[in-house]
């Protein structure tokens, strides 16, 4: 135990000024014992690959804007690579925020690439291949790989039901560009919507109990 | 659990529903207690007494989740397990990316450390989970020299009563009130310590001899405290910032005002201003205004009013109606109002008790909160009275003022702190 003369108070462990005052102890007896642990882990900085990133995506995004501002240019491409630039950091950040979430990291990982697949059809000429191909082959590929995932992983319905549930509803909405005629072939469109009318039918048939309870948890109001 | 068996869920209760959105890496909203014991922890010994501590606790084997509306807790097949102490007191436990139980059991030495998030429970009910299973580990260590195996803790209460939410099962419909605001409040300022650093200062001093000093003001020991930390802060003022009124929030436990056992959170907080410059402002001065203030505030009706109203804001269909992502922000926006008019805060936990037989083993029980402020946490063990400061501030003036109001009194005070001294 050591003493402050100034605080009168005594003071345990190996500290060699008081805590309160500052003003060095004086030592009563032998006897140190730590409360504490006097050496503690920092807590690691996830975060820093993002900051590294998004540093990184900032200096590329403004030297292209730089570079279409002052080279003769007709078209605004620098906004492609911003966008871009923008999705892939998204990208990122959900991959380390969410990545012990597998199935949530999936679901938001295939709304970011679908939306980065539209983004970039559209920005190069609207030639139609983000949604005849990409958005629906993601889909599909995401669902199948969600319900294996449940089984490999022997997930609770809690963790897999709500987002292979919402990748179901997501691979309807092909319907919708079928309807409009602009894609060159139907097959993945199909493929998908029918992928999703098997796992709405396959999740009411054998999880069709847990499905409601997830959703009434989900949906307590 | 099987995989096709319901999973158990629950709402939030009330108070804890504030604490998910607001909780974060500098304001982690957990809260410690730890139970100091006369010998080295055995860390397995512990793991089996955490386990069995379990079985009456169910609720403490969730998670947060996040529905459409509202966040809840889902039971979970996550076993808690025990670590050695490493980090510093009340860190984060709560990520909304990762699945986790919503507490921890740590050791160091001869400590036993139990941090749990706000979400989870208030200090009482984190009480009743640390006393059982520090009565389940030194029944297990030394259940044969304790001849009285069937030893229990005086809380009885079934499991419904335990996760009952108090604020639904005790509002009525008699009219609510909020509590009345103080504007805006003196605030610390000063260099932090690392970002993620809390400084704990513990101070140990003696129940008696702090309250022969009360008896002599003729107050109670909370009040006499509360009043010596107004008036350490004061100390620490200057002029420019006395304009403004020094509040502390004072944590109150409800369940003795409405005979509830609760293990989940059931408190609600009074708001203390005291504004130097109206008199002499003398240790008199406040007391006097302080037991003026709780004879006003202290009363079963005004409790009723808030949890009334508390109760009908969280009833009420808008805020039902608001999807989660939007009630986030709101929430956050409230505190951020609220945290305005608040300098401080004081709680006390009271009086510790074990069964009698477990006492020789027992040096005594610590509480301490996370905080961007300074915070005041006290509990008492036999004769034995533990003031933690909890802080993120380099400055120690608000500590070295109050402890050595103490000394000054006579009292002895003996200190200990998890600041690490970088030479």
């Amino acid at each position: 135990m050591k003493y402050c003369s100034k605080c009168h108070t005594k003071v345990m462990g190996s500290l060699i000024f008081c805590p309160l005052c500052q003003h060095e102890l004086q030592i009563k007896d032998t006897k140190v014992e730590d409360l504490y642990p006097t050496k503690i882990q920092k807590r690691t900085n996830k975060y820093m690959l993002l900051k590294i990133f998004g540093f990184i995506s900032s200096i590329v995004s403004i030297i292209a804007i730089f570079f279409n501002l002052i080279l003769p240019s007709k078209t605004l491409w620098s906004l492609c690579v911003v966008g871009i630039m923008g999705f892939v950091w998204l990208s990122i950040s959900v991959a380390i925020r969410k990545h012990r979430d597998i199935l949530k990291y999936l679901w938001y990982q295939m709304l970011i690439i679908s939306s980065l697949a539209v983004f970039v059809d559209m920005m190069t000429g609207h030639r139609g291949w983000s949604i005849t191909f990409v958005v629906p082959i993601l889909l599909t590929t995401g669902m199948l790989a969600m319900y294996l995932l449940s089984k490999i992983l022997h997930l609770q319905v809690g963790d897999y039901m709500i987002y292979l549930l919402m990748d179901a509803l997501f691979g309807l909405i092909p319907c919708i560009c079928l309807t409009t005629g602009k894609l060159s072939t139907n097959i993945p469109s199909q493929i998908c919507i029918l992928t999703s009318i098997i796992s709405v039918i396959g999740l009411v048939i054998f999880e069709g109990k847990n499905m409601m309870s997830e959703l009434k948890r989900r949906l307590h109001i | 659990m099987s995989r096709n068996k319901e999973l158990a869920w629950k709402q939030l209760d009330n108070a804890a529903k504030i604490f998910p959105t607001n909780s974060n890496k500098y304001d982690t909203k957990v809260f410690r207690f730890s139970c100091r014991l006369k010998e080295e922890i055995q860390p397995a010994v512990l793991q089996i007494a955490l386990d069995k501590t379990m079985h009456a606790f169910p609720l403490y084997n969730s998670i947060i989740r996040k529905g459409l509306f509202w966040y809840y807790f889902e039971s979970s097949t996550i076993k808690p397990k025990v670590k050695e102490e490493k980090h510093s007191p009340c860190g984060p436990i709560y990520d909304v990316n990762v699945k986790g139980l919503l507490f921890e059991v740590t050791y160091f030495k001869k400590r036993i450390n139990l941090e749990i998030h706000h979400a989870l429970t208030d200090g009482v009910g984190a009480l009743q989970f640390l006393r059982t299973l520090v009565l389940n580990y030194l029944l297990m260590v030394h259940g044969e020299e304790i001849k009285n195996p069937s030893l229990s803790i005086d809380y009885d209460a079934s499991l419904a009563e335990r996760e009952a939410d108090g604020f639904i099962k005790y509002s009525s419909n008699g009219k609510g009130e909020k509590a009345p605001s103080n504007g805006k409040a003196y605030k610390f300022k000063g260099e932090r310590i690392d970002e993620d650093f809390l400084q704990v200062i513990n101070g140990q001093v003696s129940v008696k001899e702090v309250l022969k000093v009360a008896h002599q003001y003729q107050t109670t020991l909370t009040i006499y405290l509360t009043a010596l930390l107004i008036q350490s802060i004061g100390m620490q003022m200057n002029e420019r910032e006395k304009k403004r009124p020094v509040v502390v929030s004072v944590p109150v436990n409800l369940r003795p005002y409405f005979q509830s056992a609760s293990a989940r959170n059931f408190f609600s907080v009074v708001l203390v201003p005291y504004c130097f410059g109206n008199g002499k402002d003398s240790l008199e001065d406040i007391i006097s205004h302080l037991k003026a203030f709780f004879a006003k505030e202290l009363k079963t009706e005004k409790f009723q009013a808030r949890i009334n109203r508390l109760v009908s804001l969280e009833k009420n269909y808008v805020t039902r109606a608001v999807p989660l992502f939007l009630k986030g922000p709101t929430l956050k926006l409230a505190h951020y109002f609220n945290s305005k008019e608040v300098t401080t805060s004081f709680s006390n936990i009271g009086r510790v008790t074990m069964p009698e037989e477990l006492n020789a083993y027992i040096d005594g029980f610590d509480v301490c909160v996370s905080t961007r402020k300074i915070q005041v946490c006290l509990c008492s063990f036999g004769d034995q009275l533990s003031i933690s400061f909890t802080s993120p501030y380099r400055g120690t003036e608000v500590q070295k003022h109050f402890f050595r109001a103490l000394t000054s009194q006579g009292i002895d005070v003996v200190l200990s702190t998890n600041l690490i001294e970088v030479e």
